[in-house]
């Protein structure tokens, strides 16, 4: 490990933060007079700059970001493991520049494509069938609530609350409230599962469903599912499952064997197509039997001869995304499971679960984590509270782990945990890797003792330090518009 | 151990007449009919202290004596009371508790007689508050009176904490200003209630209100809302239109005030002549949990005996500080029966189940 200097580089430094916009110089392109006037116009809101001005503007750009390709990204809860390169020569072959307005007839390889996608999530998921056409984990989780809201009104049954324990991702009670449900949460037990007392309080002839994240935001497998289902399922309610945390139990156990109903997954997790900036994301759903009819439309489907897209079905709760979903991350999916086979989709689980485990056994005696004897699965979320001594908090630690030149890892989150560091290595990251990333979390909280105002003072090398991500948040400006 | 006893007779008279305090109404308070609840209360934490080999400095007459009478203690009188008791003959006993060389003075009252016991002990020795006062906000105060009982027994370690007290005639007037009064050492037990004061949003009031507005519309039915103190029930009072307190407890039915500003026997009255659906709408003390006995002693036991339905309703924020909810009545058999979990609304779809200790 290699200390740092706390001083910003010289490409930093100086670093030009003009956007691509303001560089533009005014005329450098020539109206072309060749074309007809009726096809010309008059504005356009490009940059005019020259290519090597353009290509250096990225490059500089992409040496001051952070990516799984620079290094460790251990951000909980999000899985942001490796995006191996073969899926992305895949989705840029030239065979796949088809449109969705296409025949069917003349895109029977990529509709193949995602029928084999959705038999594989059935088979890895055991349920009975899948939507692929979600763009997102959240969106998949709506999708669910609408359709078991929309199984409940044509059974006529006024059922209309959901279980959520305090655990949960943020999304799921939201999921649950714009679907129109009522959302109960319930406290956790001191070791961070299912309380299944509160649960059997909290269930009555009103419950809709429960929503379970397993392995959860603290990465402990849920030990009584089937109590749980057994729980839910008496009381005339069903089981969601969110799959943001398959990557802990992948090829090991299924979400339909452990009595689940519906669930959400996310590609851009567990099966490695690229994810935050670098998205589109894609949340697939998979549903039993009984919720079938729901699902949205269309679906891709087979009838022995050719695959086809089925928008002819009555009970379905409607479109939830323009044309077909987000087909390349469909196709990068596949790619995945296909090259990692169902040995290798269960050496991921096992991998990450070692990594977490390993990563645990060696920051358990310097950072606070509960019950550090249970085994975790993917994940772990460890506290700074210790260090609240010397007033650092766990915002100041993973800003200072910028400067060591690793990704912090999520942080506040789960909110049970107070100064939560919530670490997920991921099967991707090698021992070195995470012996490194320990280290520098050791380093640090010699750090806080001795000198907590570098710690305080964290980041000292990168571009910017410490943003408003509260007004960020807030006030969102996605792209530049002409006129700003 | 010696521990310094002393009660504040006109305590916590004022609370189910209405009167957010008895500071200085305790002749009106008597008037209205309110009943000396701190010597009752002050009994039975006495009741619960299992070392009977302490012995007791007291006050007087109901200052003291006389619950101290009924037990089998020890203890002596080192201060006169006069008949009409005032701030000072309890500022008056602590002084002498304090020269008497005290472990820890126990005393019975509200936020306005721990002011009047800090402001003679000045943090030289621990006190422990029996909650018996009308306002019962600072965390000096234990949970229930049984609670304090074995405490006093059994601690070994101490805290400073802060006194609080609201200033009862803005009180009386609405407005709701809470202030530090002064810091106090306290025995450290999950039975001492806590008192972090909390900041909760404005935007979560409005959706709980609105839900509940909006559930009243679904079910067309005739209801008298029988609605609590505190600035998130003021947001249901204000969606259904009611010219409502912020301090007091309101009755109102069909868009129309039954009754504002109530005590326990206008809100008796109002339900001797009601037939339909009776609900409940409170929101508890952030941090301290409490959804009935603190600040709204006007919803009494018969009161709550006959709702149909209790709603306890809280920001996200409020929640996120209050680990459970608490209870204290004073009808042991109705607490028990309120015991248990409960569904609290803190947004338009949201609940959290809370448990009620």
């Amino acid at each position: 490990m290699n200390f740092p200097e706390n001083k910003k580089s010289c490409l930093v430094e100086n670093f030009d933060f003009r956007l691509i916009f303001e560089k533009s110089k005014k005329n450098t392109f020539k109206k072309c007079n060749d074309l007809p006037e009726n096809i010309t116009r008059s504005t356009l809101s490009i940059p005019e700059l020259s290519e090597p001005e353009v290509i250096r503007h990225y490059t500089n750009l992409s040496k001051i970001n952070f990516g799984v390709d620079t290094g460790m990204y251990p951000l909980g809860s999000c899985t942001m493991k490796y995006n191996p390169r073969f899926t992305e020569h895949m989705a840029t072959h030239e065979q796949n520049m088809v449109h969705p307005y296409q025949d069917e007839s003349t895109i029977q390889g990529s509709l193949e494509i995602m029928y084999l996608l959705k038999k594989h999530l059935i088979n890895i998921c055991g349920m009975d069938d899948f939507s692929l056409q979600p763009a997102a984990g959240a969106q998949g989780e709506f999708t669910a609530m609408a359709i078991l809201k929309a199984f409940f009104e044509r059974k006529n049954d006024k059922r209309n609350e959901v279980i959520i324990p305090d655990s949960a991702h943020g999304t799921n009670p939201k999921s649950a409230a714009m679907a129109g449900f009522d959302v109960v949460e319930i406290k956790s037990d001191e070791k961070g599962y299912i309380d299944l007392e509160i649960l059997k309080e909290a269930v009555s002839e009103k419950t809709a469903a429960f929503m379970l994240t397993s392995p959860s935001t603290l990465g402990l497998f849920e030990k009584n599912i089937l109590e749980i289902a057994r729980i839910i399922h008496g009381a005339g309610g069903l089981l969601f499952y969110d799959g943001a945390n398959l990557n802990g139990i992948i090829g090991k156990v299924r979400p339909g064997d452990m009595g689940f109903d519906c669930m959400s997954l996310n590609l851009h997790k567990t099966f490695a197509v690229p994810h935050g900036g670098g998205g589109p994301g894609c949340g697939p759903i998979g549903v039993k039997k009984h919720l079938v009819d729901f699902l949205p439309v269309p679906t891709i489907e087979y009838d022995g001869e050719k695959y086809y897209l089925d928008h002819d079905r009555p009970d379905s709760i409607g479109k939830v995304h323009g044309f077909n979903g987000n087909y390349l991350s469909v196709l990068k999916a596949l790619g995945y499971i296909k090259r990692h086979g169902s040995v290798g989709l269960k050496r991921i689980s096992e991998f990450s679960v070692l990594n977490s485990n390993y990563m645990v056994s060696r920051l358990s005696s310097t950072y606070e984590i509960k019950n550090p004897d249970i085994p975790r699965k993917h994940e772990a979320v460890f506290s700074a509270s210790r260090h609240k001594n010397n007033d650092i908090t766990a915002l100041d630690i993973a800003k200072r782990l910028i400067d060591y030149g690793v990704h912090p890892p999520t942080i506040y989150f789960p909110l049970v945990i107070k100064e939560a560091l919530m670490i997920e290595p991921t099967e991707t990251e090698s021992k070195e890797a995470i012996d490194n990333y320990c280290d520098i979390l050791i380093r640090i909280n010699d750090e806080a003792t001795k000198d907590p105002e570098v710690v305080k003072t964290a980041p000292h090398t990168s571009i910017v330090g410490r943003l408003d991500d509260v007004f960020a948040a807030r006030k969102m400006i996605l792209r530049w518009s002409p006129g700003e | 151990m010696k521990v310094g006893f002393i009660i504040n007779p006109i305590a916590g008279m004022g609370g189910k007449v209405g009167l957010k305090g008895t500071d200085d109404l305790a002749d009106l308070a008597k008037e209205l009919g309110g009943e000396p609840v701190s010597l009752r209360k002050a009994q039975l934490a006495l009741q619960n202290i299992e070392d009977t080999d302490i012995f007791f400095l007291t006050c007087s007459g109901k200052m003291g004596e006389t619950v101290l009478e009924k037990t089998l203690f020890n203890f002596k009188v080192i201060y006169h009371a006069p008949e009409k008791t005032t701030a000072q003959d309890t500022i008056n006993a602590a002084l002498k508790m304090l020269e008497a060389n005290c472990d820890l003075i126990l005393f019975s009252g509200g936020d306005g007689t721990a002011r009047d016991v800090i402001s003679a002990v000045d943090m030289k020795i621990p006190i422990l508050g029996i909650p018996a006062g009308v306002k019962i906000f600072s965390p000096v105060f234990c949970i229930t009176p049984k609670e304090c009982g074995k405490i006093v027994s059994t601690f070994t370690e101490t805290s400073i904490r802060e006194v609080l007290d609201i200033d009862e005639e803005a009180y009386r007037r609405n407005e709701l200003s809470v202030k530090i009064r002064g810091e106090a050492i306290v025995p450290v037990s999950p039975g001492v209630q806590s008192g972090k004061a909390i900041s909760d949003s404005v935007d979560a009031k409005i959706e709980v209100a609105s839900r509940i507005f909006d559930d009243f519309l679904a079910g067309g039915k005739d209801v008298l809302y029988i609605i609590g103190p505190g600035t998130t029930t003021m947001e249901v009072k204000k969606r259904f239109g009611i010219d409502g307190t912020l301090l007091g407890v309101d009755a109102f039915r069909n868009g129309k005030l039954v009754s504002k500003d109530a005590s326990e026997k206008h809100l008796l009255d109002a339900l001797l002549e009601f037939k339909g659906k009776v609900v409940i709408i409170v929101s508890p003390i952030g941090s301290q949990g409490f959804i009935f006995g603190r600040g709204n002693q006007q919803i009494g036991p018969d009161v709550i005996k006959r709702a149909d339905d209790i709603k306890v309703i809280a920001s996200p924020e409020k929640l996120e500080f209050t680990p459970n909810l608490h209870i204290d009545t004073g009808d042991h058999e109705l607490d028990e029966k309120l015991r248990g979990y409960i569904k609290v609304l803190s947004g338009y779809h949201d609940f959290k189940m809370m448990k009620v200790v």
